[in-house]
C-alpha cells in the first residue's frame, strides 16, 4: 500500500469506487479483451480495438464511436499489469493508424492532454473490490499555464475560500 | 490567420508576473503604483499585465481620483478545478458501466451454477 501525500492528489484526477464483486473478477473485466469491449465504451457509444495487448509494454489502439461526435481514436501502452492488483497505462489521442494527433485537430477540446497516465489499483475486503484510479492531467495543466502544481493548488485553495 | 487572444483563467495564470500579481491581490486590494513597487519591471508593463487580468475576469479596476484600485475576483479560479472534474465525470460513468457489467456477470454465473 503506498500512501502518497495528499498534495499529489489535489491536482490530479483521483477517484475511488467500490464494486460488490471479488477482486479477480473486477481485474479480469479490465484485462480480458472480450470483457473489456462490453463495458468500456461510454454510454451510447461503441468501442473497437484495432490493437490490444494487455500485458507489460503491450500496446493498444482503440476507437470509440460516439453517434454524436463520430470516431475518437486513442492509443497507449500498458506500463504495468500485475494480477490482480494493479494496471497502469497511457492514453494518447491518435488517428486510425496510431499516429499521435493534436487533440485540437481531432476536434477535441484544446485543453485535452496529449498524453495522460492512468493508474488503477484493486483491493478487496469482504468480497467487495475497491478501485483507486489516478490520472495525471495536471502535467498538461502545468504546461498549459506554466504554473507549477503548487501554484495551482494555491489557486484552488483561494477558490475554495471564496465559495 | 490571426487568433483572438485567449482571455480565460488559464491565460491569466500562464504568466509568472500575472501569477504574482494575483498572489498580492489575493491578500488585499491595492492601487496600481503599490503593485508596481513589488516588481522590477516598469509601471506600464505592470499596468498591461493587470489589464490582461481584467480581461480574463480576475481583477476589477476602479478609478478613484488619480489612483487606480485593483481588486482580485478569484471565483473564476474554480474553473481550474472544474477542468480536472471533467475527467472525473468520464471515469465515474465508466465505473457505473463496469458495475452493471459485473452484476450481470455475477447473475449469469449464479444461474449457470444452479444448472450444474
Amino acid at each position: 500500500m503506498e500512501e502518497r501525500n495528499k498534495a499529489a492528489s489535489d491536482h490530479e484526477v483521483y477517484l475511488t469506487y467500490t464494486f460488490s464483486t471479488p477482486r479477480e473478477m473486477v481485474f479480469k473485466a479490465w484485462t480480458d479483451p472480450k470483457q473489456l469491449v462490453k463495458w468500456y465504451a461510454p454510454h451510447n457509444c461503441t468501442i473497437v480495438y484495432k490493437k490490444l495487448d494487455i500485458r507489460k509494454r503491450g500496446e493498444y489502439l482503440s476507437c470509440i464511436n460516439n453517434p454524436q461526435y463520430g470516431d475518437c481514436w486513442c492509443k497507449g501502452v500498458y506500463k504495468e499489469v500485475i494480477f490482480p492488483e494493479r494496471i497502469e497505462f497511457t492514453m494518447v489521442v491518435s488517428d486510425k493508424d496510431g499516429n499521435t494527433v493534436d487533440p485540437v485537430k481531432a476536434g477535441m477540446d484544446p485543453d485535452w492532454p496529449m498524453e495522460t497516465l492512468v493508474s488503477i489499483t484493486f483491493s478487496e475486503e469482504n468480497g467487495k473490490t475497491t478501485i483507486k484510479l489516478r490520472q495525471t492531467v495536471s502535467q498538461k495543466l502545468a504546461t498549459k499555464t506554466g504554473a507549477y502544481p503548487s501554484w495551482i493548488q494555491m489557486l484552488e485553495r483561494l477558490a475554495e475560500e471564496i465559495k | 490567420m490571426t487568433v483572438a487572444a485567449r482571455r480565460d483563467v488559464f491565460q491569466a495564470i500562464s504568466d509568472p508576473t500575472r501569477r504574482q500579481i494575483i498572489s498580492l491581490l489575493s491578500q488585499q486590494p491595492m492601487n496600481l503604483n503599490t503593485i508596481a513597487e513589488n516588481f522590477d519591471i516598469s509601471r506600464p508593463a505592470i499596468s498591461q499585465q493587470i489589464k490582461i487580468l481584467e480581461e480574463c475576469g480576475l481583477v476589477i479596476i476602479t478609478q478613484q481620483g488619480r489612483e487606480r484600485y485593483c481588486e482580485a475576483r478569484l471565483d473564476k479560479l474554480s474553473e481550474v478545478s472544474n477542468w480536472v472534474d471533467q475527467y472525473k465525470v468520464f471515469w465515474t460513468n465508466q465505473f457505473k458501466s463496469l458495475d452493471n457489467f459485473l452484476q450481470d456477470l455475477q447473475t449469469k454465473k449464479k444461474k449457470s451454477g444452479r444448472k450444474k
